[in-house]
């Protein structure tokens, strides 16, 4: 019933075209790229974008191409992406979902840990977590993560406790039915709607925070590219060739734009009032 | 009895788009309005009642909603051709509706005096102070205790009861000719609703205003109306004086209603009648008349065409829409 | 006391809400005193009634019954045996023999579960932790005959609750209560959000229902029309308190407390003769909160015949009549003892 309403849906497709481009753009990556992404060539630095030089998005400082760089990192961006929001989701809905359905106590003392988090803006709790950690990739899905932590934890808490008033709770701790049992069986089915916008978003902002993680030279190390930090090291460089900069932010805009709108489309889709009941 | 007629309704249709097709919320309804009178409109949820009510108003939002015929005839004036603007006034002022949960249909950040001075504002050009005071009065006359310290309360901190009243008393701040009340006690206690039932019926006469109470409960229809309209899927299928109707209705759909409630005046125990099924989903109405898949007493004719109103004992005021009451069907 | 014809006995029922303030750290600061020292028995085959406003504590006292509820004070005897002292996993077999009709049809289902396999779930349950003996098989094919038994073909078993008509979810909802064999069932309003013409049917089908399975009845309701068709025996509530119990027939004819004569008077008849020759009591001002703190009875802020004696003590349940009990000091002797 949801799949048909999704490809009815003019903003969620759009998305979720721009989204599958990026995945055929990785699973190509693996067999082809243009050029070896970290192979430099002093003969060709900081070369404008041309089709007879075969760089179609031009060279970087150290002469390496461009368009290869940015389809390698595209693995490296996803892959942080949506590592960091399953790590983030698991664990927050997890949290969120027995705050809201055990209450009382366990809620308050879940909810201020969240509390806490949720009140340093992401970007600085990322940063924190990065100089703790340390700096390498899956430092960057682990700080990120956590960022997402209270976020899940508060929007699976909300709609399990708007959820957990309905007579069909009653009726299954009526018919025996364990709290494991209700949470799973009859509660979490439920409350899918707003999780699943929350995901779809989620992974739009943890490219973002990926890059600017990167960015800052916190995130992925050099030489391994990543559109964060593509962009940090064209900051040297921008004003004499810009594509050095354009091309990395042109990706980064256009997948946050793809899962931006799958995001909105599903919360049209799963919108139980758009929704008709008969 | 001066037999004024205030209102007139004739044949509404308003129908409602959705995904799934045309919704015929009201089909072909027709009624008056006497001065000082009380017009029951009785039916269950999706009968198309309240939709009605709101036609008369022209309160259908558009879209989904649209008034595709018909004419409301308020004083000799069709409403449907006057300009927005007077129909504002006339909403209101002449014309005041009811709701049924008194909650939603009051501004919780805003005082209750100035709520109900806020009609007295617009449509009569009262001062602040003026109104106020006015607004205090009608507190007092619907029983608020206390109503100069309650004036100034907020929705909130009034009890279900006291919020319909509030209601009661917007709706009558500016003494208007006719009163809508859609269902006003349905989510209130009964001992609140005998209040209520008994504030709106003194009102009333006191200042002969018209009623037009919707209702789904034959109890407060016994209680409160002079006649009644029985309504099912969008249309009329039986209207009467208020004694005909309960003590000799003419409609299958009307007699099947007055012997499936459960009543505390009589003895339980027995089995209570019943009719099977289901009221229609609107989109799809049965061809024929739409109580037929129900009826007990369907004919051949029933499904395949719609019955028209049948006048009853040659009275223009006593009518069902129903196959039985016509000549050659009429063996009775 | 071990009297074989008592299925329930609820003594001194208490169900108080605190009121908390504080963010961090909560203090009681007072109680919502939702039920009140509710006594009552229901026997074994009968269908008693439990009618009030709301807010008077009926579905509180039902949810409590039902173990759905903490309570504050009290006992719970069901067949003799004291809810409230069993182990969780006696209380999950106890279950079984009362189960609930709940009020609303679209609530009380849940959206992603199937007609059918809502009403094997319970069903399903109890096989999985063995306390009942059914393979997958045998349980579909009782849930079909459940669903057959409450007027719905069971070829719907494959549908959602949302195709399905406020009637007829109900009746899935009836079905689910009967799955487990209950001899109790606490049916809670479980017709008043149904329209006119399918309140009768689901009425009527549970009367059935009864005398096939022979099941006893707490039925709360507000419609006072619907609990006189349906039950033997009323017990009428006012703000956590019980303040008349009798049979229906004589509560109807003979009311005593003030406050059932008022509540009586107030329904209207579909009557139009009668209705106009009919003197109402109209009763003045709102339920009272059920947090303030009182002394003496319940209704003596609205009460028409209210005396001095009423605002200082509160008077006790006491029989004036073979199953006619009534808590008000109007029918009591000064001693004390009824008349």
């Amino acid at each position: 019933m949801t799949v048909p309403r999704l490809f009815k849906n003019g903003i969620a497709v759009t998305g979720l075209v721009i989204i599958v481009l990026y995945v055929l753009i990785i699973i190509v990556s693996f067999f082809w790229l243009p050029f070896d992404p970290s192979e430099m060539n002093s003969q060709r630095l900081l070369e404008a974008p041309s089709f007879t030089s075969g760089h179609l998005f031009g060279t970087d400082e150290f002469g390496r191409d461009i368009l290869s760089r940015i389809m390698k990192g595209t693995t490296v961006s996803l892959v942080i992406s949506i590592a960091a929001t399953a790590l983030g989701a698991s664990f927050g809905i997890l949290m969120g979902i027995w705050a809201g359905y055990l209450g009382g106590r366990w809620d308050n003392g879940i909810m201020r840990i969240a509390d806490v988090l949720f009140s340093f803006p992401s970007l600085l709790l990322a940063i924190f977590v990065m100089a703790i950690l340390g700096e390498n990739t899956y430092n960057v899905i682990i700080a990120i993560g956590i960022v997402y932590i209270p976020q899940f934890a508060r929007i699976s808490r909300g709609s399990i406790i708007a959820l957990k008033s309905n007579e069909f709770v009653r009726a299954a701790r009526s018919n025996g039915a364990g709290r494991t049992y209700i949470l799973f069986r009859h509660l979490l089915p439920n409350s899918m709607a707003p999780i699943i916008v929350q995901i779809s978003l989620s992974l739009s902002v943890a490219i973002l925070l990926e890059s600017a993680l990167s960015f800052l030279g916190l995130g992925v190390q050099p030489p391994e590219p990543s559109w964060g930090n593509m962009l940090s090291s064209a900051r040297k460089v921008m004003m004499l060739a810009p594509w050095t900069a354009i091309y990395p932010g042109l990706a980064i805009v256009t997948l946050v734009l793809g899962f931006n709108l799958l995001g909105d489309g599903l919360r049209d889709i799963l919108d139980p009032r758009l929704r008709n009941v008969r | 009895m001066n037999n004024e007629t205030i209102l007139q309704v004739q044949g509404l249709m308003t129908e409602f788009r959705t995904e799934r097709g045309i919704v015929n919320a009201v089909n072909d309804v027709s009624f008056s309005l006497e001065r000082g009178k009380t017009l029951g409109i009785v039916g269950e949820s999706g009968s198309g009642k309240s939709v009605t009510n709101l036609s008369i108003l022209k309160l259908i939002q558009y879209p989904p909603g649209r008034i595709t015929a018909g004419q409301v005839i308020f004083k000799g004036e069709n409403m449907f051709e006057r300009s927005e603007e007077e129909i504002r006034t006339v909403r209101g002022k002449h014309i005041s509706m009811i709701f049924q949960d008194p909650l939603t249909s009051l501004n919780p950040v805003i005082k209750v005096w100035y709520q109900i001075a806020e009609a007295l504002r617009l449509h009569h050009g009262m001062r602040k102070k003026e109104a106020k005071a006015k607004s205090i009065d009608l507190l007092k006359l619907i029983g608020i205790p206390d109503a100069e310290q309650r004036a100034d309360n907020y929705p909130h901190q009034f009890s279900g009861g006291m919020r319909q009243r509030v209601m009661i008393a917007m709706a009558l701040s500016c003494d208007p000719e006719i009163l809508i009340a859609d269902e006003p006690t349905t989510a209130l206690d009964v001992t609140i609703q005998a209040q209520i039932l008994e504030l709106i019926k003194n009102l009333s006469r006191e200042k002969s205003t018209s009623v037009i109470m919707i209702t789904h409960d034959l109890g407060v229809v016994a209680d409160m109306c002079d006649s009644v309209c029985v309504m099912y899927a969008g249309r009329i299928v039986e209207r009467a004086a208020i004694d005909d109707l309960f003590y000799d209705p003419q409609h299958p759909y009307t007699r099947g209603l007055l012997d499936s409630i459960p009543r505390i005046d009589r003895a339980g125990g027995s089995r209570l009648h019943t009719i099977s099924g289901a009221p229609p989903n609107l989109i799809d109405i049965p061809p024929g008349c739409p109580f037929q898949p129900r009826c007990e007493k369907a004919m051949n004719i029933c499904s395949k065409q719609s019955p028209p109103e049948f006048i009853i004992n040659g009275d223009a005021s006593r009518t069902a829409a129903c196959w039985l009451h016509a000549k050659e069907y009429n063996n009775g | 006391m071990a009297d074989k014809d008592i299925l329930l006995d609820v003594q001194d029922l208490s169900v108080h809400f605190p009121i908390e303030k504080g963010i961090l750290f909560k203090r009681k600061v007072g109680a919502i005193r939702a039920v009140d020292g509710v006594s009552f028995i229901v026997r074994r085959g009968e269908a008693l009634g439990l009618v009030g406003e709301s807010g008077c504590g009926k579905s509180t006292t039902a949810m409590a019954i039902a173990q759905l509820q903490t309570v504050t004070a009290g006992h719970i005897f069901f067949e003799g045996k004291d809810l409230a002292a069993m182990s969780p996993e006696e209380l999950r077999r106890e279950r079984m023999n009362f189960q609930i009709v709940f009020q609303d049809p679209y609530s009380s289902l849940n959206p992603r579960m199937r007609a059918g396999d809502l009403i094997a779930e319970p069903l399903r349950i109890y096989a999985r932790r063995g306390i009942i003996t059914l393979s997958e098989d045998e349980i579909r094919k009782k849930a079909a005959s459940l669903m057959d038994r409450c007027g719905l073909s069971s070829s719907f078993a494959d549908r959602y609750p949302h195709e399905f008509s406020g009637g007829q979810r109900q009746r899935i909802g009836i079905a689910r209560a009967l799955a487990l064999g209950p001899k109790l069932i606490l049916a809670d309003e479980p017709v008043s959000a149904l329209d006119v013409s399918i309140q009768s049917q689901i009425l009527n089908l549970l009367k059935d229902l009864q005398d096939e399975f022979d099941l006893t009845f707490l039925f709360i309701a507000h419609d006072l029309a619907v609990v006189e068709y349906f039950c033997s025996r009323i017990a009428v509530m006012y703000l956590g308190h019980i303040v008349e119990t009798a049979d229906a027939a004589v509560l109807y004819r003979q009311p005593m407390h003030p406050y059932s004569r008022a509540l009586l008077s107030a329904v209207p008849l579909p009557d139009p003769r009668r209705e106009r020759k009919r003197r109402r009591i109209i009763l003045q001002g709102d339920v009272p909160s059920p947090s303030a703190a009182r002394s003496g009875c319940p209704f003596a802020d609205r009460c028409p015949e209210v005396m001095d004696r009423c605002r200082l003590e509160a008077p006790q349940l006491q029989m004036v009549d073979e199953e006619h009990e009534v808590a008000c000091f109007l029918y009591a002797s000064p001693s004390g003892f009824a008349l």
